[in-house]
């Protein structure tokens, strides 16, 4: 065996250990990608999930089939909190799409990182969408995020209510945040958060002219 | 020595498609995360807008006739409203004066430093009910709002219309 050939082999084994690298590199970076989009591909999802409920809703926030049930619209919300809110609403229901005429209330809050202990990402909740005055459910989409800001007919921000309804709210603004409960190599980092800023305005045939 | 060289030239075009594609697909992940916040905020303007009253004459009144409403090219702030206060707005139109003057909007994310600015355009015009895809040229019962929403951060516009029409309770 010549000294070419030694050369040879040893040119061949370096070369040969280098792809190896670049070919455990690039499976290790394809697993990484192939996770890290499909959880945004999920968390876009639920975002949109959430959302579509949430606009549903709020749209009938002080709403009736039945008007003379409830003909003051502005009294619809009943509490109002930065991640909580009760409202009087009129939900469908089988064999009345339009509402069975009879006022139910709603509730929407976010529970406590502590109930979501099992999942690897320490800031995601439970939202809470409870109907009249059924066991509280909740299903994990992920929320990091659910804040409610009010604001009043002059557009101010409201940062004191009254006790009671009617509490002067004339547009809600509403941040959600939505990340990966079981993100890649556990980053959970403000970059990987899908937000949803809206401004909605409840009870908006009230002031329709 | 050749056939070598040839190897690693096509094992280097093999890893650079790669990561162009990765790269790519992670870009367009990010633009639809940014989509998804500009919908939200040209979704807004339009609940904003459509929570006014259809016509600053329609504001306390009720009209008949639409040589009444606001003409075409009055289309947008009446004197007293401020562009930079659009929580003053009375009528559906004054978010025309968006129209080429953007509003402004800064999404600051939280424990970071780090902000993305939108820039929200409107534009409202008259249609007619038989083609609500072009601006009338008269004064109609019918107004449309076309929402568009730009970034440095995005690559497309976010372009979002809506059509908002007078009517009152007797």
């Amino acid at each position: 065996m010549g000294f070419g050939t030694l050369l040879d082999i040893l040119g061949s084994t370096i070369i040969g250990g280098m792809l190896l690298m670049i070919l455990l590199r690039m499976n290790d970076a394809a697993v990484q990608n192939n996770y890290n989009y499909s959880g945004e591909r999920i968390v876009q999802q639920n975002l949109v999930d959430v959302v579509k409920l949430l606009e549903y809703d709020f749209r009938k926030i002080g709403y009736c089939a039945n008007w003379i049930a409830f003909p003051n619209p502005a009294l619809g919300i009943i509490r109002a909190d930065s991640n909580r809110i009760h409202f009087l609403t009129d939900l469908v229901s089988s064999g009345n799409p339009f509402g069975d005429g009879v006022l139910d209330t709603l509730k929407y809050y976010l529970g406590p990182t502590s109930e979501l202990t099992a999942t690897p990402n320490p800031n995601d909740r439970l939202l809470y969408r409870v109907v009249n005055s059924v066991t509280p459910r909740g299903s994990n989409l992920g929320i990091t995020q659910f804040k409610l800001i009010y604001f009043d007919a002059n557009g101010d921000r409201i940062t004191t209510m009254p006790a009671s309804p009617p509490l002067g709210i004339a547009a809600i603004q509403i941040d959600i945040a939505v990340e990966n409960p079981a993100a890649y190599g556990n980053d959970y980092g403000v970059d990987k958060r899908v937000i949803w800023r809206q401004v909605r305005l409840p009870a908006r045939n009230f002031s329709l002219r | 020595m050749l056939i070598t060289i040839g190897a690693i030239f096509l094992l280097s075009m093999v890893i650079l498609t790669t990561n162009r594609g990765l790269i790519s697909t992670n870009s367009t992940m990010i633009d639809n995360r940014y989509g998804i916040l500009a919908t939200s905020l040209a979704t807004s303007m339009i609940e904003k807008a459509t929570g006014k009253a259809f016509d600053h004459n329609t504001d306390t009144l009720a009209v008949t006739s639409t040589n009444v409403l606001t003409n075409i090219n009055a289309l947008g702030i009446e004197t007293g409203e401020n562009r930079n206060y659009p929580e003053d707005f009375n009528d559906f139109d004054d978010y025309n004066c968006f129209i080429t003057n953007p509003k402004l909007d800064t999404v600051a994310f939280e424990g970071t430093n780090r902000k993305i600015i939108f820039r929200t355009f409107c534009r409202v015009d008259y249609i007619k009910l038989t083609n609500i895809n072009s601006a009338s040229n008269e004064r109609t019962w019918h107004k449309r709002m076309i929402v568009r929403v730009i970034s440095p951060e995005m690559v497309d516009t976010i372009k979002l219309s809506t059509i908002y029409s007078y009517w009152y309770f007797r």
